[in-house]
């Protein structure tokens, strides 16, 4: 018997060699792949409107005391008309919070 | 100093004795004072596991590596300074396994009497040959017989099976006895009495294939 052994071949060069004939054979090892998440349902942006207008200065400060008991401008003129008897949108009355609140540099 | 025989058990047949044919080999050759290593190549680490937690016998070397790249490089590193490295592949058809025949000098494929068995002992045979080509290299194999009793029905009609594929197992064949189940979970591999006796004819008939060395150059693992 002959004890020729052929060179030896590196595992990369090996794999390179018999992928044809590996193309079909499964990892000894099963990886498990993290599904892709599903899309993000899209965000329905309700179509706003910006209102601006000029008032005296203590009217102003009118406003915004209101305002900030009511917790935002928008929802203090919404409430104001809604108990005035008109019909407005409930996305007006209490609208999604838009922006965090919290202490700064808490 | 000549590399060391990498020898290769594997089949696509999960419990048909790979792991207790490798254990019985490394053993028997560590006793005949070959410098032997294995490499676990089976998820599972059965063989591994029963050597860090159980073995009992002559110094034998025992890595783990199921990556197909890895073994190759690792089966390679160990025969330079083995006579004998052993690789243990796992019961299912895997790239592992494949780079582990297709690195081989030899493969060996155990074959329990049973249709299964003999079915993917077929398959396993003729995944060496697609390896062979696209190695551009011959790998020869042989069959061992395993958990045999050599009057049964089912052995009977697993050679014939095996003959219609004009394959021909080894001579020697590890009987259906109880010693092998023992030693997994004593450790204490049988060198002598009936088991040592196989493992020493199913050797001497791998030696004579150039599946391993004549005789050890390099002396017992540390």
């Amino acid at each position: 018997m002959s004890n020729f052994k052929p060179k030896r071949v590196s595992g990369a060069d090996l794999a390179a060699q018999i992928s044809d004939a590996t193309r079909n054979t499964p990892a000894a090892v099963v990886t498990h792949i993290r599904p892709e998440p599903p899309p993000a349902s899209p965000v329905v942006e309700a179509a706003n409107t910006q209102v601006n207008f000029k008032v005296t200065a203590a009217f102003a400060d009118l406003i915004a005391e209101e305002a900030t008991k009511a917790g935002s401008t928008r929802r203090f003129f919404a409430r104001l008309m809604r108990d005035a008897g008109y019909a407005v949108p409930e996305a007006d009355v209490n609208p999604p919070e838009g922006r965090r609140r919290g202490r700064k540099g808490g | 100093m000549d590399m060391g025989n990498i020898l290769t058990v594997a089949s696509g047949k999960g419990g048909c004795a790979k792991t207790t044919t490798v254990m019985i080999l490394a053993a028997n050759l560590a006793a005949q004072g070959f410098k032997v290593a294995v490499v676990d190549a089976d998820r599972n680490q059965s063989f591994a596991g029963w050597h860090a937690a159980a073995y009992e016998g002559p110094p034998l070397t025992c890595r783990s590596e199921v990556d197909h790249i890895k073994v190759v490089d690792l089966a390679a590193e160990l025969a330079e300074d083995h006579d004998v490295v052993l690789v243990d592949t796992a019961g299912f058809e895997n790239l592992t396994a494949a780079s582990a025949i297709g690195m081989a000098d030899h493969v060996l494929i155990p074959c329990m009497p049973d249709r299964g068995s003999v079915l993917e002992t077929m398959r396993t045979s003729q995944q060496v040959g697609s390896l062979s080509k696209a190695a551009r290299r011959s790998i020869p194999y042989s069959v061992v017989l395993t958990r045999w009793k050599p009057r049964g029905l089912s052995e009977r009609a697993t050679l014939e099976s095996l003959q219609e594929e004009k394959i021909s197992p080894l001579q020697q064949s590890f009987g259906d006895l109880a010693d092998f189940a023992k030693m997994s979970f004593s450790g204490m591999v049988p060198i002598s009495g009936k088991v040592g006796q196989q493992a020493s004819s199913l050797i001497a008939e791998l030696v004579a294939k150039g599946a391993i060395p004549n005789t050890p150059a390099r002396g017992v693992a540390a």
